[in-house]
């Protein structure tokens, strides 16, 4: 088992969310909640800017584990939760790790944290590894 | 009516439609739709992530046909029947997580349809009030079949007065 043993830790994604890409990410996918677009409408709610998309949240998360594994495999299940709302001006960073490993899959833990540490989206993927690179 | 007997009113109309699957023809997928997906999830990211989202466009789409009028659209933006079958009007619905399969790539010019189903309504009791969680089973297949199943969880609160 050559390939990403238990304990590998995927390189780290830093993102800074933009007004300008919520609002793209709200025309491309026809999103017209004012929560992430109109800002005194998000603050009639409490948040103090308007919010990242949940669904961004878990692009994110995918594109980490996608980016590591390059041509090595192909992601099979991948599930994610959103648990604290983020906002333009944030600082995100995702982290990956292995926590399972066999033969054909690599399980994924995955974690998007903000500036002050507090987890915005816990994920977890499962890949299958190309032919090759599950060879012994 | 208070605002408790709203969110009980939508989660006895929700759970009338559990089960119920429809399906819904979402037409070719173009090369420019997920072209613009991928420079949307790229914007905020100093590294370049440019398509390597692309297996969830799918299930990020809200809505793929026009949508309600913008005279018909709730307070919030949102659709007042996001689920088709039963009105929303009066709570704050949030996304709260997808579980995906995905069984093969997306491709470009992909004839897509959506099997859709209320798989889950439920009434929980938190410290912030009650919360309605409704869970949509979706599967995307073309004409080779399956391409992804997903299942999202949306979170619904009472509106804000």
């Amino acid at each position: 088992m050559t390939f990403a043993p238990v304990g590998t830790e995927l390189p780290v994604l830093e993102v800074r969310p933009s007004e300008i890409s919520l609002f793209r990410f709200s025309a491309v996918t026809w999103n017209p909640h004012r929560i992430h677009y109109d800002l005194p409408y998000a603050a009639t709610e409490g948040y103090p800017g308007v919010l990242v998309h949940g669904h961004l949240h878990g692009c994110w998360l995918l594109a980490t584990v996608r980016r590591w594994l390059g041509g090595a495999g192909r992601v099979e299940r991948f599930s994610w939760q959103n648990r604290h709302f983020a906002v333009p001006g944030d600082v995100l960073t995702v982290t990956g790790r292995v926590v399972e490993a066999d033969r054909w899959t690599r399980t994924v833990e995955l974690q998007e944290t903000n500036q002050d540490g507090v987890v915005c989206a816990p994920g977890r993927a499962v890949v299958r590894l190309t032919e090759e690179e599950g060879r012994p | 009516m208070s605002d408790q007997a709203r969110i009980h009113e939508v989660w006895t109309a929700a759970r009338s439609r559990l089960g119920a699957t429809r399906r819904v023809e979402l037409g070719r997928i173009g090369q420019q739709q997920l072209d613009r997906f991928a420079v949307a999830v790229d914007g905020s990211v100093a590294d370049d992530v440019v398509g390597l989202a692309a297996p969830l466009f799918l299930s990020s789409v809200l809505v793929w046909d026009n949508g309600p009028l913008e005279r018909d659209l709730l307070p919030d933006g949102n659709a007042a029947d996001p689920f088709s079958g039963f009105d929303v009007a009066g709570l704050r619905l949030m996304a709260g997580g997808q579980e995906l399969t995905f069984h093969r790539d997306l491709e470009a010019g992909a004839l897509v349809s959506l099997d859709i189903a209320l798989a889950g309504a439920e009434l929980k009791t938190t410290a912030n009030g009650p919360l309605l969680v409704l869970t949509v089973q979706r599967t995307y297949s073309d004409e080779d079949g399956p391409l992804s199943e997903c299942r999202e969880t949306f979170l619904g609160r009472e509106a804000l007065s």
